[in-house]
């Protein structure tokens, strides 16, 4: 199996005025391709910290993380954009989509920065993702104009529609009833099981989290 | 620049008065700058014009602020004449008579009147043509220059007959020379007020023509009156033999006394202008800036999102100067315009002293003036782009932002 | 109960708990403001009505004292002699395009209003849903703005009054602020999907 995510933590700190927060502290993470792995803890613990570190957003940590083989800290912050564009996917909470555009165009966002690639992308391609994921009928919809899990739909429409490598799901199943909560983690282990995407979730829910492959529990440290 | 054409349209035109304010803040800053500019280059020109003037031995009349013009008689006028011809040597112009010349039918123009003294002191460029000669004779052609508006209607060679001029009598004028585009004279003492000349004819005069002259060509002429290789004991008598007859108070300007005036009365005023118009731009900066962190406020949510797709900061770095570049592109569009119209204003409005020849009409001064435009927009532009950039960037694009 | 039995009825994905969680939150904030009064026996409330924070009304405030002064200045500059022909021309703009100048700043309050209204909505949902109302909002927004404004307005009448300068503008100037408050309290409103 290969290595796809080798991440060794030492610390990661938050600076506020008056206190300094530490946490994943000594926080090791091997993560072959393919794998679903579910990330649970108790809130404050550093869960979306994590996400933010595995996909890129964050290099203000001490440690050392290699992703597809490159130490990232060798990556430029363009690079970073790319890689973000066309390696990793991320599946929000629906907030996260911008209320001015369309679901359309919402979906259809990573494009606009996918260069190359984005020739490669065709309209079919598109036209299988909606309605794998059954958001036709919405789509020159404003996401103020649908439901929270129609908008649910429409993140992870938008985080899988690059075919990313990876799909870091950061609570995404938070406020939705049941029907659309199984519906959003079927359509995850969907990619997982037809192209081979390598899962991560963070969830409070601990029935979700028995679906995946491991399941990582972080911990405040005593 | 499809990027580019998705975030102006779906983020930035989506908050417009955030644009409309930025555009308002650029042009009270730009036109402030545009005047000031153009103040400064026309005060740089008129001051060349007057360091041919302005020589050594040479002197400036000047009629004292004080002074009353009672009512002067043409005895005592010329006797002021006949003294100045006899003692001086002196270069005499005077302008700013209007009169109507045949086949121009729907504007007045300009006349001038200069001695040849005045003539070899301010080398008159000319497009076409020779140069004036003075010792012309009355029923005789008078050699002139026209401006280049009257040149189609009266090019080199032609005549131009004026039933009442100046002198009382019918005079034809020969067109000798075409004028340079844009040809200026400036106020001795306003040097940024010009008076253009190409709807201008410019008059070669002598003494006998002086004499014939009517009072307004003989007292104006005083007033700017320049006497030449001289001292100031003679000019002291000059001016005190124009007050026993006239009545009236002449000042005479040394060279020196000229540099020290202008040192002390422009550059002093430019420097007040300067400080005044530095002080206003750094406001309006300062206030174009907020303007810009407002945005980053009310925008921050859609730039994350769009972070976070691939978007990377060096592209919206390049968005933001493109962006900011093309409302500050409009503000200098819309200075052209604006000045373009004004001088097309004194076409339509035939006022033939200070319309101008020039791409829309704008001359050399409105050129720099709008390079100054330019460069203070490029500051602006980069003040404003890097600051909302470190103000996203201070942000971290994380996903706690987005949730 | 009624809540969660006309929720089993409805099958359609569009009214699904999303809705009910807030009018239970709703529902939750009335009765606990209602035990509240009861308990305080006071018919006011301990909610916050304002929306503007120190650092709003310091802005809004600079915002019109900046504008005020604009006008002082200008009026100001019309008593001076100038013996410049040059400063002369200069001021003279400023002079004759008084009116359009202080007109034209005027329109950073307006910016002000408007990105702080979208800055609110958030709270202005959040005061709604615990038993505020828009029109009881914008009643306070108005009055705030305009407590800001005469504060405003009476420090620059008692300086123009001091230095002798005519207070026309100065009038131009509050009826256009009026003017921005009435039309930015139109905009008072929540976030749109509720």
């Amino acid at each position: 199996m290969t290595k796809i995510i080798d991440l060794k933590i030492k610390e990661k700190t938050y600076k506020s005025k008056k206190s300094q927060i530490s946490i994943l502290n000594n926080f090791n993470l091997e993560v072959n391709v393919g794998e679903k792995i579910a990330i649970i803890g108790e809130s404050g613990v550093g869960k979306s910290s994590l996400l933010n570190i595995i996909g890129l957003l964050d290099e203000n940590y001490n440690g050392e993380y290699t992703l597809f083989g490159v130490p990232t800290d060798t990556l430029h912050t363009r690079e970073l954009a790319e890689w973000r564009n066309k390696k990793v996917g991320f599946v929000l909470q629906e907030s996260s989509l911008i209320n001015s555009l369309t679901i359309e165009d919402n979906i259809k966002l990573p494009l606009l920065y996918a260069g190359s690639k984005k020739k490669e992308f065709k309209a079919k391609d598109f036209d299988n993702i909606v309605d794998t994921i059954g958001i036709k009928s919405i789509l020159k919809k404003k996401p103020l104009e649908c439901s929270g899990g129609e908008k649910a739909r429409a993140v992870f429409a938008r985080g899988v529609i690059m075919r990313p490598l990876i799909i870091l799901a950061d609570e995404p199943t938070a406020s939705l009833d049941v029907e659309n909560k199984e519906r959003i983690i079927n359509l995850l282990f969907k990619m997982n099981e037809e192209f081979n995407t390598t899962i991560i979730t963070v969830t409070h829910d601990l029935e979700i989290a028995n679906r995946h492959d491991r399941i990582i529990r972080l911990e405040r440290r005593k | 620049m499809k990027i580019f054409k998705f975030i102006t349209t779906k983020i930035f035109l989506r908050k417009a008065i955030l644009g409309i304010g930025l555009v308002l803040l650029l042009f009270m800053s730009n036109y402030v700058t545009f005047t000031v500019a153009r103040s400064i280059i026309s005060v740089a020109q008129g001051y060349e014009e007057t360091k041919d003037i302005n020589q050594k031995d040479t002197y400036i009349a000047n009629l004292d602020p004080n002074s009353q013009i009672n009512t002067i008689s043409e005895d005592e006028i010329q006797a002021v004449y006949d003294y100045i011809n006899v003692n001086f040597k002196y270069a005499f112009y005077t302008d700013g008579f209007i009169e109507s010349v045949p086949k121009i039918d729907d504007t007045k123009i300009l006349f001038g009147y200069m001695n040849e003294e005045y003539y070899n002191l301010y080398k008159f460029q000319l497009s076409q043509g020779k140069d004036l000669y003075f010792d012309y004779q009355f029923d005789d052609e008078i050699p002139v220059l026209v401006g280049e508006g009257l040149s189609k209607t009266y090019p080199v060679g032609s005549k131009i007959k004026i039933e009442k001029s100046i002198i009382g009598q019918p005079i034809t004028l020969k067109v000798q020379g075409i004028l340079k585009k844009n040809a200026y004279h400036s106020n001795y003492y306003a040097l940024n007020s010009k008076i253009y000349y190409n709807f201008s004819i410019l008059v070669p005069i002598n003494k006998e023509f002086i004499n014939r002259a009517n009072m307004d060509l003989k007292l104006n002429g005083l007033m700017d009156l320049i006497v030449i290789k001289s001292t100031r004991d003679e000019t002291i008598h000059l001016s005190n033999f124009i007050k026993n007859n006239l009545g009236l108070k002449f000042n005479f300007f040394s060279q020196e006394e000229n540099y020290d005036y202008f040192n002390n009365y422009y550059i002093q005023s430019l420097k007040i202008m300067i400080i005044i118009t530095l002080i206003l731009l750094i406001v309006m900066t300062c206030l174009s800036l907020w303007n810009a962190l407002v945005s980053v406020r009310l925008m921050l949510k859609d730039f994350t999102i769009n972070l976070l797709v691939g978007l990377s900061y060096s592209k919206l770095r390049q968005i933001f100067y493109s962006y900011f570049g093309l409302l500050s592109f409009i503000n200098v569009i819309i200075i052209f315009i604006i000045t373009a119209f004004s001088r097309y204003g004194y076409w339509l409005r035939k006022e033939t002293n200070i319309a101008t020849y020039g791409l829309f009409g704008l001359i050399e001064m409105d050129w720099l003036g709008l390079l100054c435009v330019v460069i203070l927009n490029i500051i602006i532009v980069i003040i404003i782009s890097e600051n909302m950039l470190r103000k996203i960037k201070k942000v971290p694009i994380s996903l706690g932002v987005l949730q | 109960m009624y809540l969660s039995q006309k929720y089993n009825q409805t099958n359609s994905i569009n009214n699904g708990d999303f809705y009910a969680q807030i009018l239970n939150v709703k529902k939750n904030c009335l009765k606990q403001r209602a035990v509240l009064n009861k308990m305080s026996g006071e018919k006011g409330d301990n909610m916050k009505k304002s929306l503007f924070r120190i650092a709003d009304v310091s802005e809004l405030s600079i915002a019109y004292i900046f504008c005020f002064t604009i006008n002082i200045l200008i009026e100001y500059i019309k008593t001076l002699e100038v013996d410049s022909y040059i400063l002369q021309v200069f001021i003279q703009n400023f002079i004759d395009y008084q009116l359009l100048i202080i007109l034209l700043f005027t329109f950073i309050v307006f910016i002000f209003h408007y990105q702080m209204l979208q800055r609110k909505k958030e709270e202005i949902f959040c005061k709604i849903l615990v038993g505020d109302t828009i029109s009881n909002i914008r009643i306070w927004y108005v009055l705030e703005c305009l407590i800001i404004l005469t504060f405003v307005f009476l420090l620059s009448i008692i300086v123009n009054i001091y230095f002798n300068f005519n207070l026309t503008n100065n009038i131009y100037l509050v009826l256009v602020f009026i003017i921005y408050i009435i039309v930015s309290a139109r905009k008072v409103q929540k976030h749109e999907n509720f």
